[in-house]
């Protein structure tokens, strides 16, 4: 019994060097495994979506390749998502390999003004959701998560109606000119209309207007609405009711006081 | 008279031969456990950049070495008795179980900063574990060696 005793021992002290050798080579591989993010570039697409392409360089110095990279993020508001995962996969990356692999982020504006206005009006930021998922040596899954800011730029920052200004305009009508005026702090231009409702203090609708907006990105926009009401209308306070419709986004009524 | 001084002899020379057998045996264990402290510190100079990381990593192995070092050195003191499996025994299980319990079955969870980080190694705790079980299966089969030899010894 002497013999198969002493080939288990050895087998056994074998195995162990084998492992222990093993999982601090993986170990000190991670150390020489590199990521880093490139230019965020920006795209715009005619269904009123952002996509940000995010390039993302991994380089492998490490002893073994690692498979089944995948990187994937995610709009939060709140503590909701106002988008899907979207996720860019790798299968394989060799060992001693550099890769770079554009990674997309598509913002649904819509979706992210409906869940909270504070995006419309408010410089703030994006909360992104990071996932990233590999196999060290093609064995080991490891994974990483974390909850990153992006700046986000209003596009109707400081948005104000100014006090109506009252002109006649015929015998039976009046004209009334609202300034109208905000400033784009978008990445994206703003391309649409403005459309406001007039109502007295009664909630009788009195007349409408609407502008168009064709405002760059970083750019002040004023401009005034016109509205042609009857003479004998109580039209000295009242409210607005406020509707955006654009490429991006679509939002109102929002309701602002006058008078 | 003469008989009374040959067993004095008899028995001091056993005595001399059990104290040159401990210091043999206290040898073999020292050397035992400088190779294995040896490689730990080897084990810890590569370790060092995941320690950075996660510095529970540091302690997890410390406690895995001390706790090693001891069941080895004490199996060691006692070899040539059937106490020596025993601690062979209580070796392999202490691999298994600490490997389990304390690296909470192979998922690890790592807060480092903002970043939330989970190691799956219940590759490398399932190829432990079987290591620990062949480890078992020796002592056992040392134990009965061991048996076996006591019984043909008597039995002459």
């Amino acid at each position: 019994m002497e013999v198969p005793i002493k080939t288990l021992t050895i087998t056994i002290i074998f195995l162990w060097i084998l492992l222990i050798a093993f999982s601090i080579s993986v170990a000190y591989s991670v150390k020489d495994l590199d990521f880093s993010f490139g230019k965020l570039n920006m795209k715009t697409s005619k269904d009123g979506f952002l996509m940000f392409s995010l390039p993302l360089k991994i380089v492998n110095k490490g002893y073994y390749n690692i498979a089944s990279l995948n990187f994937s993020t995610r709009i939060l508001v709140g503590e909701n998502f106002a988008s899907n995962v979207q996720s860019t996969y790798v299968p394989v990356i060799g060992k001693g390999e550099e890769k770079i692999v554009n990674h997309n982020i598509t913002i649904n504006v819509n979706r992210l003004v409906e869940e909270n206005q504070k995006y419309l009006f408010n410089d703030t930021s994006i909360i992104v959701s990071v996932f990233l998922g590999m196999k060290l040596a093609e064995l080991i899954p490891v994974q990483a998560s974390t909850n990153t800011s992006m700046p986000w730029g209003a596009p109707l920052y400081n948005f104000t109606l100014e006090e109506p200004i009252y002109s006649h305009f015929n015998e039976t009508h009046l004209k009334i000119t609202v300034p109208i005026n905000f400033q784009n702090h978008a990445v994206f231009d703003i391309n649409g209309s403005i459309h406001v409702d007039m109502y007295d203090n009664r909630s009788v609708f009195l007349g409408d207007g609407q502008t168009t907006l064709n405002v760059p990105s970083g750019s002040n926009f004023q401009a005034f609405i016109e509205f042609y009401v009857k003479a004998e209308a109580q039209a000295k306070s009242g409210f607005f009711k406020v509707y955006f419709q654009t490429a991006y986004f679509n939002y109102g009524p929002m309701v602002f006081r006058y008078g | 008279m003469d008989r009374w001084c040959f067993v004095m002899v008899k028995e001091n020379k056993g005595l001399k031969i059990k104290f040159q057998e401990l210091i043999f045996r206290a040898s073999k264990a020292t050397a035992k456990a400088v190779l294995l402290y040896g490689l730990y510190f080897i084990f810890s100079i590569f370790l060092s950049s995941v320690s950075k990381y996660v510095p529970e990593f540091q302690q997890f192995v410390e406690n895995f070495v001390i706790g090693y070092l001891i069941l080895m050195v004490v199996g060691e003191m006692f070899s040539g008795t059937i106490f020596h499996p025993f601690f062979n025994v209580a070796k392999s299980l202490f691999i298994i179980f600490y490997l389990i319990f304390s690296l909470n079955g192979g998922i690890i969870h790592v807060a480092f900063e903002n970043i939330n980080l989970t190691i799956n190694i219940q590759l490398f705790i399932m190829v432990a574990v079987l290591l620990g079980l062949l480890g078992f299966a020796k002592s056992m089969l040392q134990t009965l060696n061991f048996l076996n030899k006591k019984v043909e010894l008597s039995a002459r």
